[in-house]
């Protein structure tokens, strides 16, 4: 042992931890290099080239838990319902935008109005994503999803037809489901 | 250890058995409508490929793994993705059979390891997982892996390569993608790494330890920086902890293996109402609600741990009733098979028909109960070495513990393979070691089980009469 002199190796064996020290940090780095700020975020938000560039910075935006919260009240709901793009339209049933605000104007304005009629795919969609979503009754969720209603949503997904009829039907069945229920 | 280097094709043959047995179940079960969580996986699986971002669960903040696996399905063959994804489970299964084999045959021998896969091959509620959306399968197909190649670094006499290490710690990493459960466990195994074999140079012990950890910070790295530049917080992979302790540190007392049978049976009563009053009575008053008012996942997530574990401070003595209940739902005859029968999942298929089902659910309540009698047997009864036994004893304490927060049999799922090898050893080399003492241990813990048996006894009466008779 002696003499201070670290054989090759003793040096050796420690090169995985490096390897595995230079990824870690390589890691840190690249976050730190592309970390946006809430002005970045907020103007890709707004400018973003593609939906999905928005989309991805609103997921963000709405996340992070740096913004006033009042910020995404029925105005920011009114706001993004009046987008042209469908995807953008259909965020506002999703949970991040939902925890803000008791989501009664999606369910009763928006989708208990004539968007059926309308665009039933669209109208399947928004409902789909807003009753059937994850964590409760807080943030609008009814039942779980059933097969069913994921083979219409991917018809909706797709543009292909679907029967007003028949997703007139089943929701009615559900609204019973949930009636039965509340009354156990 | 033992003689560990026999023939590999009796084990691989047993493997295929088990496969094809699963893919059967799973051909006769059909399209099951989702159950519970199920259906919420499919929602992230569905909102991920639509949105093109991975939404939390506003209650949870689950890791991606799962939700990441169907997404892949979905996205490719949409409604058939489903029966991919189960296909991708059944097959994924191999990985748990064989290794579970690999492991009785450390520990006991070339014969211990058939009957444990013989074991595995026809356990029923593991053979369930494989057609239902839950990650414990492809959980278990990268945990197991993992933690047997920890057991050959531990036993490793002659240096072990770092090469296992590295897996070791990328396998745990994957399994962590899946669910994040043990991530606390990771430390413990890189103690047993910086401990064991015996007579290791203590830098040696510390440079395995080090490099199993880093191993697994290298892949679970990217999603903790994503989570911080989402969420503003670095959460390594997810967030259960605050929703379990509303669930499990809570006035109200809630099995998940019950309230499925209320809400789809629609009955006055659940089965858990049915639960021995000492155990579960609290202060009705004292049920604290989620803190819904804070919009951050994570903050909101830890404060309800935190106010759960205010709640446990605050009393005491229900939580040391509480948490013999939960012991005993833990070891309770109860699994989500049973479930599914009980509530009529399996009504439209051939495994849902009078005489099947009723053969079935006698199997599925039997098997953890003569699993369980043996495997304590196994531990008590049986000699292996003593980096097996710590091993083990690592695994199987740290999953009880963590399930002593919420109650449900889907919890015991990772115990079941390590409880498998001690039965299947008790089974075949039984009775060679500890003498009177043994016998002693043994008796002990099948009067322990017993009494927790006992504590059950109603609602299991209950999911009996219900899995028997089916839901209509």
């Amino acid at each position: 042992m002696g003499g201070g002199v670290v054989s090759p190796a003793r040096v050796k064996a420690w090169v995985p931890h490096m390897v595995c020290l230079g990824l870690l940090l390589g890691q840190l780095g690249t976050w730190l290099a592309l970390h946006r700020s809430d002005a970045e975020i907020e103007s890709a938000w707004r400018d973003g080239a593609t939906t999905r560039e928005r989309l991805d910075a609103l997921h963000v935006l709405l996340n992070r838990g740096t913004l006033d919260p009042s910020r995404f009240g029925l105005p920011f709901v009114r706001e993004l319902l009046a987008e042209d793009d469908d995807l953008l339209k259909e965020v506002a049933f999703t949970n991040d935008v939902c925890k803000f605000l008791d989501p009664e104007y999606q369910k009763t304005e928006y989708l208990g109005g004539s968007h059926l009629d309308a665009d039933i795919q669209h109208f399947w969609r928004s409902y789909v994503i807003f009753r059937r979503k994850v964590g409760g009754g807080v943030t609008g969720a009814g039942l779980r999803l059933l097969r069913q209603e994921l083979a219409w949503f991917y018809d909706a997904v797709h543009e292909r037809p679907l029967s007003i009829d028949d997703i007139l039907l089943h929701m009615e069945a559900r609204w019973q489901e949930i009636a039965r229920r509340q009354a156990q | 250890m033992e003689d560990y280097k026999g023939s590999a094709r009796p084990l691989v043959v047993l493997c295929a058995v088990g496969v094809a047995l699963r893919f059967l179940f799973l051909c006769l079960a059909g399209d099951l409508e989702f159950q519970s969580d199920e259906a919420n996986y499919v929602y992230l699986a569905v909102s991920w490929n639509h949105f093109g971002f991975y939404s939390d669960s506003y209650r949870y903040l689950w890791p991606p793994g799962y939700p990441f696996f169907l997404a892949v399905c979905l996205d490719g063959f949409e409604m058939g993705g489903l029966f991919v994804a189960k296909l991708l489970q059944v097959l994924a299964s191999a990985s748990i059979g064989f290794t579970t084999m690999l492991f009785a045959r450390r520990l006991y021998g070339g014969r211990t390891a058939l009957v444990a896969g013989a074991i595995w091959c026809g356990y029923l509620p593991l053979i369930g997982f494989t057609h239902y959306f839950w990650s414990e399968t492809l959980f278990l197909a990268l945990f197991l892996p993992a933690l047997y190649q920890v057991l050959v670094v531990l036993q490793a006499d002659g240096g072990a390569r770092d090469g296992r290490i590295l897996l070791a710690g990328l396998l745990l990493a994957g399994a962590l993608f899946v669910k994040e459960m043990p991530l606390y466990l990771a430390p413990l195994l890189a103690l047993l790494l910086a401990v064991f074999p015996t007579g290791l140079a203590r830098i040696e012990g510390l440079r395995r330890a080090s490099l199993f950890l880093l191993a697994i910070a290298v892949p679970i790295l990217p999603w903790t920086l994503r989570n911080a530049e989402v969420y503003g917080r670095f959460v390594p992979l997810g967030a259960s902890l605050g929703e379990n302790a509303h669930g499990g540190l809570n006035a109200p007392y809630k099995n998940f293996d019950l309230t499925a049978y209320g809400r789809h049976l629609f009955l006055e009563e659940s089965p858990e109402t049915l639960a021995r009053p000492w155990f579960v009575a609290a202060d009705p008053d004292g049920e604290w609600a989620r803190a819904e008012h804070i919009r951050n996942t994570p903050d909101r997530l830890a404060e309800n741990q935190r106010r759960g574990l205010a709640y446990a401070a605050e009393h005491p003595g229900w939580l040391f009733r509480s948490r013999i209940k939960k012991l005993a739902d833990l070891v309770a005859p109860a699994s989500f098979f049973v479930r599914h029968q009980g509530i009529g999942r399996y009504e439209e298929s051939v495994l849902g028909q009078l005489s099947v089902r009723r053969a079935l659910v006698s199997l599925a309540m039997l098997s953890p109960v003569i699993l369980l009698l043996l495997a304590a047997g196994g531990w008590f009864g049986t000699r292996m070495d003593r980096t097996s036994r710590w091993l083990l004893g690592t695994v199987l304490g740290y999953v009880a513990l963590t399930s002593l927060l919420v109650s449900m049999s889907r919890f015991r799922i990772p115990m079941v393979p390590f409880l498998i090898v001690l039965a299947a050893g008790f089974a075949t080399r039984g009775g060679r070691a500890g003498g009177r003492r043994a016998l002693f241990s043994i008796a002990a813990a099948w009067a322990v089980l017993a009494c927790l048996w006992w504590v059950d006894l109603p609602e299991t009466l209950a999911v009996i009469r219900y899995a028997w008779g089916g839901a209509s």
